[in-house]
């Protein structure tokens, strides 16, 4: 299995002196392509850092970053938006879509940003919006979708290039737990489906959802952990108990 | 007390967060207080020169001119009757009759007419032309030239002049108010019998009378003048139109009250004035439109402070009056400047009407005026300051928290088109149709700076045209009214350039998150910065079309001129508008372009 996504010897810090911060503090890592991978650790532990890095949103300090088969740390930003645009998907806590446009334009953007031609984004973008479920909200504007709804447009527009890894910053983090379990299963088919995936979470809920988790404290990995086949279809289980 | 100290220490805060905003602020603020008093100080240039000058020069209130009939020369009759009338009763004194004759004047390789009065070498009681510079007539051989005349000739004291082919020596440069200044000088009265001669505009002399009397030939024959005060200058008028209506003037003096000299002296004023009212006019509209732009740019992060401020327990009133202080603050100090700036510009911009005493400046700022400029700026910025506390006072506190801003506005069929753009322009489009109403302020400050850039066209090649090719020496008041609209338009297009990056900075700042995620799906900072600049220069190419229609129209209803400036001109305006918005909108775009993409995606 090849690595869709490793970094080596990596390093963010910010600020000097007294006030350095080590975001990301010499971090080995290698997500398999077609795995899940599931980061956690308490707020402030650098886990977002590491995402925008392995995403090639922002440089290390040290170390490298590569991205299938391919190391992108001394890329130009130019390179590295044409990496991102076809390589990686992002997804945020805060959903950004566009709220201007409707859910199927949010979605078809990246893919006309690609140079698809109209028709053929809009028919992928529409195929997507039925795979998550939104094939009755596809001309709603977000301020008309609902936390969940917004999100699950949100991980349709980082599906719509056919990205190698789909990078995922606390997807659950402002929505409630009905529409997080509508998130949550999206993710899980998407595993199912061989997408490799890297979500950072909070929810224990998330592990249902990965192959693997990663703990880090301090900007560092402090735990990595192989989940069994066991857990995998267990968002429902908890999702339920915890409703109990 | 510590609650004003809490407000200047909020008010002081936001200013410097928002450092740059509160910059061009500043500048727009500023550059309309000086074009504000550049106006006024203008305006009150009509009336005093020309009173002061003819106070100082013991100025006539009625010149009675002696023309001689058809190819004859004046009789004693005629002179006579000339004398006839200086001795009417209400004439309180009188000077002598002038001999007066035209002759060609040349200097430096400037050749014109010049208007030469026989004057005695003592003071005169009527009419004491006023030295700027050298010594009046003696009884040596030199001349004595009027003020404008001399500057349009490039003349100096101690330059020798060609009259009529004789070298003399130019002792004095004076000022007078019994005639209007050089090119005006005719409007009393020529007698221009010489061929070439046709389209000349004599300048004022004065000389000996002996050399005057020796210059007269029979096609210039001498032409008497003659200066009379009244014991009621205000019945100046009547006195004159009591004898011109007794008939024809064939050997009777024709009479011109002070009131018509002086209103040919205000002519010029006038088109000078004209021309700076309307650019003033142009430019306090741009300086408003630039504060639309920034008050709606600032309105939702106003808002939301606002909601914060009365969270943390501040009163609507408290909360307003904090807004108030900071723009006031702002406003005062460019008020200010501006006057300042106008002050020490406008005598530099316009050295009114050589002809006469006293300049722009001498006359001065008035109090009144200063308190009128002051007051318009700050007026404009209580404006701005209570529209957001009014919007923010109706608004519930938990709504402010929660404001996300103007909702975006959807602009379905543009979206629908730009799908089939290339990626820079597909954003660009969509950046456009996100805020149709700061697109119209695009559209709206283009269109008044390309409005003006016009009119001035325009007025410029009208006012090449009007000189055409008579030769001879300058103009003056072209060549001011050139100087004066040269820097009107560097003005107005100073404006115009702070209100584009005015404008385009709001809608970077305004498109920030959604550069911000388009980058993170893959779009690279050129592209974005590409797109902004498109998003920029859509409303442009609107505003450039507005404005050419505006100008043209404008000029066609306030001028009587026909001629039009040529295609280049008007297409080297067009090119380079779009060209100057392009590169400013380049500016804030390679700004935010080149942020990391993880900030704004960060902020919540
Ligand atoms: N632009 C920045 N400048 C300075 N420090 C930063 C910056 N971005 C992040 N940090 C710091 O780096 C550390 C890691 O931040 P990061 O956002 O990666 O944490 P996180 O694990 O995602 O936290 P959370 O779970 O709260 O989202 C934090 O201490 C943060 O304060
Ligand atoms: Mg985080």
């Amino acid at each position: 299995m090849s690595a869709a996504v490793r970094v080596v010897g990596l390093a963010k810090h910010y600020g000097k002196g007294e006030a350095l911060v080590r975001a990301v503090d010499d971090v080995d890592l290698e997500v398999a392509s077609g795995e899940a991978v599931v980061v956690t650790g308490p707020s402030g532990c650098g886990k977002s850092t590491l995402l925008q890095l392995m995403g090639g949103l922002d440089l290390p300090t040290a170390g490298e970053v590569w991205l299938g088969g391919r190391r992108i740390d001394r890329d130009s930003e130019r390179a590295r938006a044409r990496l991102r645009r076809d390589q990686v998907g992002f997804v945020f806590q805060d959903f950004h879509l566009l709220d201007e446009l409707t859910a199927v334009e949010n979605v078809e953007l990246p893919a006309l940003l690609a140079g698809t031609p109209s028709r053929q984004a809009r028919r992928r973008a529409l195929a997507l919006l039925e795979r998550v479920g939104l094939d009755d909200r596809v001309r709603h504007l977000p301020a008309r979708l609902s936390g969940g709804q917004k999100q699950r447009v949100a991980v349709a527009r980082a599906l719509v290039n056919n990205p190698a890894v789909v990078l995922a910053d606390e997807p659950t983090g402002n929505l409630d737990s009905a529409a997080t379990t509508e998130v949550l299963r999206l993710f899980e088919s998407l595993r199912a489906d061989g997408q490799t995936l890297v979500v950072v979470s909070h929810d224990q809920r998330t592990a249902a959802t990965a192959d693997r988790m990663v703990s880090m404290r301090d900007g560092a990995l402090i735990e990595d952990v192989v989940l069994g086949p066991s857990t995998a279809g267990t968002v429902d289980v908890l999702s339920a108990s915890e409703r109990a | 007390m510590s609650r004003v100290r809490l407000g200047v220490r909020l008010a002081g805060r936001d200013l410097r967060r928002r450092a740059t905003e509160t910059v061009l602020l500043f500048v727009a603020l500023a550059l309309a207080a000086t074009t504000l008093t550049i106006g006024l100080v203008l305006h009150g240039q009509t009336a005093a020169p020309y009173a002061e000058t003819r106070s100082r020069t013991r100025g006539p209130d009625v010149v009675a001119v002696l023309f001689p009939a058809p190819n004859q020369t004046v009789t004693a009759a005629d002179r006579a009757s000339l004398a006839a009338v200086a001795a009417r009763p209400g004439v309180s004194d009188r000077s002598r009759a002038f001999p007066t004759t035209w002759t060609s004047i040349t200097a430096g390789g400037i050749t014109g007419v010049a208007e030469l009065q026989g004057r005695d070498a003592g003071n005169s009681p009527v009419d004491r032309p006023q030295l700027v510079s050298g010594h009046w007539l003696t009884h040596g051989d030199g001349v004595v030239v009027e003020r404008a005349f001399a500057l349009a000739m490039d003349l100096s004291v101690g330059d020798r002049v060609e009259l009529a082919g004789h070298a003399v020596p130019v002792v004095g440069i004076a000022v007078s108010a019994a005639l209007p200044p050089y090119p005006q000088l005719c409007t009393i009265g020529c007698i221009l019998d010489q061929p070439g001669w046709f389209s000349a505009e004599p300048g004022l002399v004065w000389a000996s009378r002996q050399r005057v009397a020796g210059m007269a030939t029979p096609q210039q024959p001498l032409v008497w003048f003659q200066y009379l005060r009244l014991r009621d200058a205000g019945s100046a008028r009547a006195f004159a139109g009591r004898l011109t209506d007794s008939g024809p003037p064939a050997g009777r003096p024709e009479l011109t009250a002070w009131q018509d000299v002086a209103a040919r002296q205000a002519e010029q004023l006038a088109s000078e004035r004209t021309a700076v009212v309307f650019a003033s006019t142009l430019l306090v509209v741009l300086a408003l439109a630039t504060l639309v732009v920034l008050v709606g740019g600032r309105m939702d992060d106003e808002v939301r402070r606002v909601g914060m401020l009365k969270a943390a327990g501040a009163t609507p009133g408290f909360v307003t009056r904090l807004l108030l202080a900071s723009y006031l603050a702002v406003g005062l100090v460019a008020s200010l400047v501006g006057l300042v700036a106008g002050r020490l510009l406008a005598p530099r911009l316009i050295s009114l009407s050589a002809g006469l005493l006293g300049r722009v400046g001498a006359t001065s700022l008035s109090v009144g005026q200063a308190v009128t400029v002051v007051a318009s700026v700050l007026v404009i910025v209580v404006m701005a300051a209570v529209v957001p506390a009014w919007r923010a006072a109706r608004t519930s506190t938990v709504r402010a928290l929660a404001s996300s801003g103007r909702a975006p506005h959807r602009g379905g069929l543009l979206v629908a088109v730009s799908a089939r753009l290339p990626a820079p322009a597909l954003l660009g489009v969509r950046l456009a149709a996100r805020r149709p109403r700061r697109a119209t302020l695009t559209s709206l400050s283009v269109a008044v700076a390309v409005c003006g850039g016009i009119v001035v066209l325009y007025a410029q090649s009208s006012l090449h045209a009007e000189r055409g090719d008579v030769g001879g020496p300058a103009d003056p008041l072209v060549a001011q009214l050139h100087t004066v609209m040269t820097a009107l338009t560097l003005l107005l297009a100073l404006m115009a350039a702070v209100n584009l990056v005015f404008v385009t900075r709001a809608s970077a700042v305004d498109a920030r998150r959604s550069l911000a995620v388009a980058r993170a799906l893959g779009v690279s900072p050129a592209e974005a910065a590409t797109a902004l600049a498109i998003a920029q220069l859509l409303p442009a190419v609107v505003g450039l079309v507005v404005g050419g229609a505006c100008g043209t129209v404008l000029y066609r209803a306030l001028s009587s001129h026909s001629v039009s400036p040529s295609l280049t001109q008007l297409a080297g305006l067009a090119v380079a508008t779009l060209v100057l918005s392009a590169a400013l909108s380049a500016v804030p775009a390679r700004i935010e372009a080149r942020r990391p993409v993880a900030d704004p995606l960060r902020q919540p």
